[in-house]
């Protein structure tokens, strides 16, 4: 009987039910929240301070435990511990158990990651991935560095600003399905994608979009991602040439320097460090690439990167009849267990940058 | 992931779109663009606004139109694609109605929670602060493709140690609470991280007055510290809807194929991969429904969004 009405809600196909339960939640959530903090004011008088911290943190600490901490050395384990090995063609009744050869669970020696650095299909997928990496970040910045000077106190600066700063609310999704439009292969009936009619027009053949597979199609799908990033680069970049000191530039046009050497010799190396940061901070949305690859379904067509394929082992990996894990999710494991090693230089580098700035105040 | 582009940590006070004042300094700015500059400046912003412009015209032509000549003709322009998304068997406004329901408190319940650790670790001495902040920070290395599984498995069957169970499922299989859960904690490095910078610039003198006059923490953070954050709360708050909104990942994997909580994103990525042929020509309505509320959300409110990215910040 208990919470009977609570499931319900919970499960509520109805939009009313679905906000009521939403709405629930975030009272509850916060009446959790109030009483903590009066608990806090209620702290006993020895070692109050402490206390006091702990209860603060203490919300952050839970929700971080349950959802990173935990999960990443699940994943660890997973990654290097055999799967459940079950009879081939057993029928699991009247006992499931009866058809479980090994209930795995144990070390294996790096099986699965000597898998992942082997197996082609998981080989291509870092190759690709390694190759956005490279690519986007470069590319947006590129893009974003230019413009934002190029606009640099000229009219309408906050309009063209908001032009290319627009993609980042869209979705991957829906950035997927513009580009697929834009991409699309000239069809019998006579429509084509505007790409594809203009390349008609210099007497280029069409694309070919997904079906040329391979690097072709990560190139096409980098595209997208740098109409994305390159606002967010624009608008970071830019606030940090206009934070240049205006004498600068004046000094070196006094001495008779163009624009273009005032770029390259002054903003350039005046906002190195912001460039960077932009760049790490792209490369690392550009690892994880997950979203576009799965919505232009570019693994069928020889473009798969390492999260989709995460994704896609996990998916596929079925059930065992022992309740112990299939090995799909194993290599899941192992392919996020890629990722994170390819993240840690780039987090790293922002961990460090923080701890500087936060000894240097 | 999370950037700090002021070297000194602190917030970059820094209006984007405010037109500055014609100073001496401008001027002699000014004078450095050229033609050339401002050419290539017009190219970048017709390529990058010419693709979505072709989808929304795109999302107004009828099947035959769409067959056979490219949105620029704006030939066979019609509403029924939008009728037909908004009802019947292919209706999408439930996975809108979804999306809102996951966004709302994947957005507030970290907001909360970051703001009452950031408090402690930026107004509380005690020792290892430093160091959690740090830890904290240091968690953004985490990639959700490695968190989601073993969450999604914790929200089906608690946690175990061997045979024991330490925690009992909570039910939340099958809900949008596991969604909500998955992005409240997967934001938080990042929310704590904001919150402390912003919190870092309120005077210390502020703080050391009100505790004088005998305030207590929880009177302070909600009295004092609230009010002066909203700029923080909002920048965040946009932050994080625009990412859960835009969010497939979490969203497919949180929801477990259930198309019953799948927000926005999963159906109309479903609706791709599912279609060929017929109801191919409702995917440009249904991918537009699902941007134009981000859309309208980030114009009303850049202001504090671009507040936020300079404040050393975007996650991915």
């Amino acid at each position: 009987m208990r919470v009977n009405w609570l499931r319900d809600l919970a499960h509520s196909s109805s939009a009313a039910g679905k906000f009521g339960f939403a709405i629930l939640i975030v009272v509850l959530f916060f009446a959790a929240m109030g009483i903590l903090l009066l608990l806090i004011d209620r702290a006993p008088k020895t070692g109050r301070e402490k206390f006091q911290a702990f209860l603060f943190l203490l919300p952050a600490l839970v929700l971080l435990a349950i959802g990173l901490v935990g999960p990443i050395i699940k994943t660890a384990v997973s990654s290097l511990t055999s799967a459940e090995k079950d009879r081939a063609g057993c029928v699991p009744i009247p006992t499931p158990a009866r058809c479980v050869e090994d209930a795995g669970g144990k070390w294996n020696n790096f099986a699965h990651f000597r898998w992942a650095f082997t197996d082609n299909d998981a080989l291509v997928s870092l190759g690709h991935t390694m190759m956005w990496t490279l690519i986007a970040p470069t590319i947006a910045t590129l893009i974003g560095l230019t413009y934002a000077y190029a606009i640099d106190k000229v009219r309408g600066e906050g309009f063209a600003k908001a032009l290319i700063f627009l993609p980042m609310a869209v979705s991957f999704v829906g950035a997927a399905v513009i580009w697929g439009l834009m991409y699309q292969q000239p069809s019998e009936n006579g429509a084509s994608g505007l790409i594809n009619v203009m390349l008609n027009w210099v007497g280029l053949g069409p694309l070919n979009f997904p079906t040329v597979g391979g690097w072709r199609l990560t190139l096409l799908m980098i595209v997208v991602m740098i109409w994305i990033q390159a606002g967010f680069s624009t608008v970071v970049l830019s606030a940090a040439i206009k934070a240049v000191p205006a004498e600068l530039s004046e000094a070196a046009k006094i001495d008779g320097a163009t624009p273009g050497q005032a770029f390259r010799r002054i903003i350039v190396p005046g906002i190195r460090p912001t460039i960077i940061v932009v760049m790490v901070t792209i490369s690392v949305a550009t690892l994880k690439v997950f979203d576009l690859v799965r919505t232009f379904g570019a693994d069928q067509y020889g473009g798969d990167t390492l999260a989709n394929m995460m994704y896609t082992e996990f998916r596929t990996a079925g059930l065992s009849a022992g309740g112990g894990t299939p090995l799909g999710e194993h290599r899941s494991a192992a392919l996020a267990m890629e990722i994170f090693l390819l993240v840690i230089p780039f987090v790293a580098y922002q961990v460090r940058q923080m701890v500087k700035a936060r000894t240097s105040q | 992931m999370s950037i700090a582009i002021d070297p000194s940590g602190s917030t970059p006070a820094m209006p984007v779109d405010e037109p500055r004042p014609a100073t001496a300094a401008g001027r002699v700015r000014k004078g450095l663009t050229n033609p050339v500059a401002s050419g290539f400046a017009l190219l970048i912003g017709i390529v990058w606004t010419i693709p979505t412009a072709g989808l929304l015209v795109q999302s107004f032509r009828g099947r035959e139109g769409q067959q056979s000549s490219g949105w620029w003709t704006f030939k066979d322009l019609t509403l029924d694609n939008y009728r037909e998304v908004t009802s019947g068997a292919r209706n999408i406004l439930p996975n809108i109605v979804n999306s809102i329901v996951i966004v709302i408190p994947a957005a507030l319940i970290p907001i909360a929670v970051a703001a009452m650790a950031a408090y402690a670790l930026v107004w509380i001495d005690f020792r290892g602060r430093d160091w959690i902040y740090v830890a904290i920070f240091a968690l953004q290395i985490v990639p959700l493709q490695v968190a989601v599984v073993p969450l999604l498995r914790f929200v089906v069957s608690g946690a175990h140690v061997g045979s024991t169970t330490i925690i009992p499922s909570m039910g939340l299989s099958g809900t949008v609470g596991a969604i909500w859960l998955a992005h409240a904690c997967f934001a938080l490095p990042l929310a704590v991280f904001l919150m402390h910078n912003f919190m870092s610039e309120i005077p210390r003198d502020l703080l050391e007055a009100a505790r004088i006059d005998g305030a207590s923490h929880g009177q302070i953070f909600r009295q004092i510290m609230l009010p002066l954050l909203r700029p923080a709360l909002a920048a965040f708050g946009i932050f994080q809807f625009l990412w859960v909104w835009n969010d497939l990942f979490v969203g497919i994997v949180m929801s477990g194929g259930n198309g019953d909580i799948a927000p926005i994103t999963v159906a109309v990525s479903l609706l791709i991969g599912n279609t060929s042929g017929a109801g191919r020509e409702l995917i440009p309505a249904a991918a537009f429904l699902s941007i134009i509320i981000p859309l309208i959300v980030f114009i009303a409110l850049q202001r504090f969004f671009v507040r936020g990215l300079l404040s050393g910040s975007v996650k991915g």
